[in-house]
């Protein structure tokens, strides 16, 4: 989208400060070669409930870490209530009435309700807490804010949806101006949803101004006045709430406006018998009475098949793919099969037996050591395979390892070198490279490409073309829609546990997949 | 398009590196010469304390009772080594080493087994409080420093309950572990073998990285460990013939030092250790089995219990119930000053042996000077804080992480 087109979506900028709560203006934010931002610009205005949609990746919560005085470093300026602010920490943004409720919440298990409203700013007296006032000030905030909860409470007994009402509480009484919501919902039950909603309609009546950052596009219609649509750094469109139905399409449209282009050179193969099926495969969720992550889902992946499964934020995608690794904590139910025999899998190691392959997205946490060298990185998931009775074939080792640096291009000094200094897209070469060593029949990737370059790209998925044509089974889960849509023979998606659709390769565009993983299509 | 097609190209490029001098300080900041500087540390404090006692520090006798002090301590850092690698760590080694030197004694001398009883029953002592350990560490989960903890305080105690507080002696025929010395002979070839036994391991690395074509200098990977390693020998040879020989308990070190950094170096249990504490969960996800790995290296610390209990009871020839507080804390001052991680994931043997040795150096240097014990506690204490503050530096400058 070109930028007369963003301008003309804009609101027109010579409204007077006094109309909005927040302003900022052309905020552009690198880092390091990666430009996050674009020369952003988008007023608040006072009273509204501001809804910010994109894809990972467009900036959202970057802008967000800007604006709550999280990152600082940056171009353009922020106004607050019509004054020009540079924040020097989250601090100072709070002190100016700004406030981020973020999606994890880090409450402190321990404190109770009321220490924790007034955590940092305790009522003092003589040098000490002015423990009766404190107490009796919890109480009565908790009566503004309609909530049933003892101060006493531990904020560790709260449900994840009372967290989140006594953080936006906390903010409230710290005298909160723009209050950022990210992602409020994702974790919550629909009932919990409902009483979010009315605690977040109610703001405006204390005069304050909401950001509200969701995937769930479906609920914008519900309580947003604005909808503002990022994309690749920059705001791509802009238009107030007034009685429309078609929100969800117009936003999806602006998200993913952009060709599939010759990236995704998929191959198209013969696709077997079924490689890996599931039946009845169920996750339960943590607590009791909570909706489960996964939900009696039947699944078959054939030989040379590649899968792609789609799924926002909570919609269990994730869930499900560790699940089958055997890397999830939950204590799961139903039945595997990998060519036709019933397999259990309760841990890594019975997946690696198995001849499963999971390369995770958080690759840094869970897939990397990242002190290591390229060596032992690659060869750890295959050590017996490359001992004899214990004791390491180091030339065995060093000439599989020399092989896929080659086959893979990595690009590397030496072998010997420690992974932390490649780039991601050669992280990642070596990762596969680690499951490819185990001879596996079954891959899951998820987000095989994040923070991988586009030249890595291109030799990734140039590897999964391999991979299915020897006649492996693949599921790729990725929150990159033009990757699972240009990678996959077939392409689910999912909601809530299900798998809410499915298409054919070629059969569905990126709004189609989007407005059924957002739930869009249900209303 | 296949892979393997199109990607020829970059082989050579994979393999620029080897060279010989001028890569030499990077190889010593990360690659095979990470022990040099502190190797050179220790040579200088060994000349400062020769110049100081007036040449009586390296003497032989002087050596040789040096030997004594550093067996203990270079024997439970070695496993203590093993039991950081995975991001572990053992605060029970003062009070189990003393344990299991009563329970020498008291076998000995009390129960009058014989010797080779004797020392079955000491090693099975330490096993058993090995398994103690692992059960809940691997199994229940209790952190590391909780559970080794706990036994410093309870084993201390257990040790002065069966003694009624009061040392005991053991029975005479236990000495043979501290008076035996290797004849002259059996010390060249023991110390030839475990020479040969390294430089072979380390030209077949060599051999290895040459043949699966990574071009890799052999004066790093061969020539100067080897010669290091050879030098050291040769001294040690030269101060064992010249006095009474190899002393059984430096034999004790040898074959401990070798055992654990062969199984670190060159088996899948020694890698795995290292990822377990390099990153759990991604060891987690690669399939190693964690609770295993880290009950055999509680079990193992275990034997080295009782195995320095059998030496410390020896050596003193008396098992006082509260010998050896503190050792835990300079036991792992060692492992760090030779680069062991606290968080685990890194650290050799031979670099905790050689800080071993640094400070039992310093301290014995300090005693022939006549300095009080105060003054050794100052300046192990600030040894230890400068020696990581520089390793820190030495590779964090680098690579800025």
């Amino acid at each position: 989208m070109s930028a007369e087109v963003i301008k003309a979506s804009m609101p027109p900028d010579d409204l007077s400060g006094e109309k909005f709560a927040a302003r900022v203006s052309g905020i552009d934010k690198k880092f390091g070669v990666v430009h996050a931002l674009k020369g952003v610009s988008i007023s608040f205005r006072r009273g509204d409930v501001h809804a910010i949609a994109g894809e990972n990746g467009a900036g959202k919560s970057t802008l967000m870490k800007i604006l709550s005085g999280v990152i600082g470093g940056y171009d353009g300026y922020i106004e607050i209530g019509g004054e020009r602010c540079r924040f020097d920490g989250i601090r100072d943004a709070e002190r100016h009435g700004v406030f981020l409720v973020p999606q994890e919440l880090n409450v402190v298990p321990e404190l109770r309700v009321g220490e924790y409203l007034f955590l940092n700013r305790e009522p003092r007296r003589w040098g000490m807490v002015d423990t009766r006032t404190l107490w009796s000030d919890a109480v009565r905030w908790l009566a503004v804010f309609k909530l049933d909860l003892s101060p006493l409470l531990r904020m560790g007994e709260l449900s994840t949806h009372q967290q989140q009402l006594v953080s936006i509480a906390r903010a409230m009484t710290q005298g909160v101006k723009l209050l950022i919501l990210d992602e409020p919902t994702s974790n919550l039950t629909e009932r919990e949803t409902e009483l979010m909603f009315e605690q977040i309609s109610d703001l405006h009546t204390h005069g304050v101004t909401a950001i509200y950052i969701s995937h769930r596009l479906h609920e914008f219609e519900r309580i947003a006045n604005a909808v503002t649509v990022m994309r690749d750094g920059a705001v791509v469109d802009h238009f107030r709430l007034q009685g429309q139905s078609d929100t969800p399409r117009r936003v999806v449209q602006a998200m993913v406006g952009r060709d599939l282009t010759e990236m995704y050179p998929k191959l198209a193969v013969v696709a077997g018998k079924s490689k890996l099926s599931l039946r009845e495969w169920t996750i339960p969720n943590r607590g009791p009475g909570r909706a489960n992550l996964v939900e009696n889902l039947n699944l078959d992946v054939r030989a040379g098949e590649v899968l792609g499964i789609f799924g926002l934020l909570g919609s269990g995608a994730f869930d499900l793919t560790s699940s089958l690794f055997g890397a999830h904590e939950a204590k799961v139910r139903g039945r595997m099969e990998i060519d036709g025999r019933a397999v259990s899998v309760v841990s890594p190691r019975d997946a690696i037996r198995s001849g499963i392959a999971y390369i995770p997205a958080e690759r840094k946490r869970d897939g990397l050591i990242e002190a290591h060298s390229i060596t032992s990185n690659m060869t750890l998931a295959a050590l017996s395979r490359l001992t004899h009775f214990g004791v390491l074939d180091r030339y065995a080792e060093l000439k599989r390892v020399q092989q896929y640096v080659t086959s893979l291009k990595v690009k590397c000094g030496s072998v010997e070198q420690p992974i932390s200094q490649l780039s991601g897209g050669n992280q990642q070469k070596v990762v596969a490279a680690k499951w490819l060593l185990t001879a596996p029949e079954v891959f899951i990737l998820e987000e095989p490409t994040r923070g991988v370059d586009i030249n890595a790209r291109v030799d990734f998925y140039a590897l999964i073309n391999d991979l299915a044509a020897a006649g492996k089974a693949i599921i790729i889960v990725s929150t990159d829609l033009p990757e699972v849509l240009g990678m996959s023979d077939r392409v689910l998606a999912m909601l809530e546990g299900r798998i809410v659709r499915e298409w054919p390769r070629g059969g569905a565009t990126e709004e189609d997949v989007m407005t059924a993983a957002a739930g869009g299509s249900r209303q | 398009m296949s892979m393997s097609a199109r990607t020829t190209l970059t082989a050579q490029t994979t393999t620029n590196k080897g060279g010989t001098f001028r890569n030499l300080p990077e190889m010593m900041s990360h690659g095979e010469l990470r022990l040099l500087p502190l190797i050179i540390v220790l040579m200088v404090v060994w000349m400062v304390m020769q110049y100081l006692t007036g040449g009586l520090f390296l003497s032989a006798r002087n050596l040789t009772n040096l030997s004594g002090q550093v067996a203990i301590t270079a024997l439970l850092t070695s496993g203590a080594v093993l039991i950081m690698i995975p991001g572990f760590i053992d605060l029970s080694l003062g009070a189990t080493v003393a344990a299991a030197a009563v329970v020498a004694a008291m076998a000995g001398a009390q129960f009058e087994l014989p010797l080779w009883q004797t020392i079955v029953v000491t090693l099975g002592f330490g096993l058993v409080i090995g398994l103690w350990h692992a059960f809940w560490i691997a199994w229940m989960k209790v952190p590391s420093f909780i559970v080794t903890l706990g036994s410093l305080l309870a084993i201390r105690g257990l040790s002065l309950v069966i003694t009624n507080a009061e040392t005991i002696s053991p029975s005479p025929d236990i000495l043979v572990i501290s008076d035996t010395s290797l004849s002259a002979t059996l010390s060249i070839a023991v110390l030839m073998g475990f020479w040969l036994a390294f430089a072979l391991l380390q030209l077949r690395e060599w051999r290895a990285r040459t043949q699966a074509g990574i071009q890799s200098s052999f004066l790093s990977v061969v020539g100067i460990p080897v010669t290091s390693v050879g030098i050291f020998a040769c001294g040690v040879m030269v101060v064992a013939v010249s006095y009474r020989g190899l002393p059984l308990p430096v034999v004790f070190v040898l074959a401990v030092v070798a055992l654990t950094g062969w199984l670190l170096r060159y088996t899948a249990f020694g890698r795995r250790l290292y990822a377990i504490g390099g990153n759990r969960q991604a060891a987690l996800l690669a399939g190693i089995n964690i609770r295993a790995h880290v009950s055999m290296v509680f079990a193992f610390m275990g034997l080295l219990y009782g195995l320095a209990g059998l030496v410390l009871v020896a050596r003193l020839d008396s098992a006082p119930p509260g010998a050896m507080q503190g050792l835990e804390l300079n036991v792992i001052a060692a492992a760090v000053i030779g680069g062991t991680s606290l968080m685990g994931g890194r650290g050799t043997v031979a670099g905790a042996v050689i800080g071993a040795i640094l400070m039992e150096s310093l301290s014995n240097g300090m005693s022939l000077m006549n300095l009080p014990s105060a003054y050794q506690s100052i300046t192990v204490g600030l040894v230890l804080l400068f020696a990581v503050y520089a390793d820190m530096r030495g590779r964090g400058g680098r690579f800025g992480d």
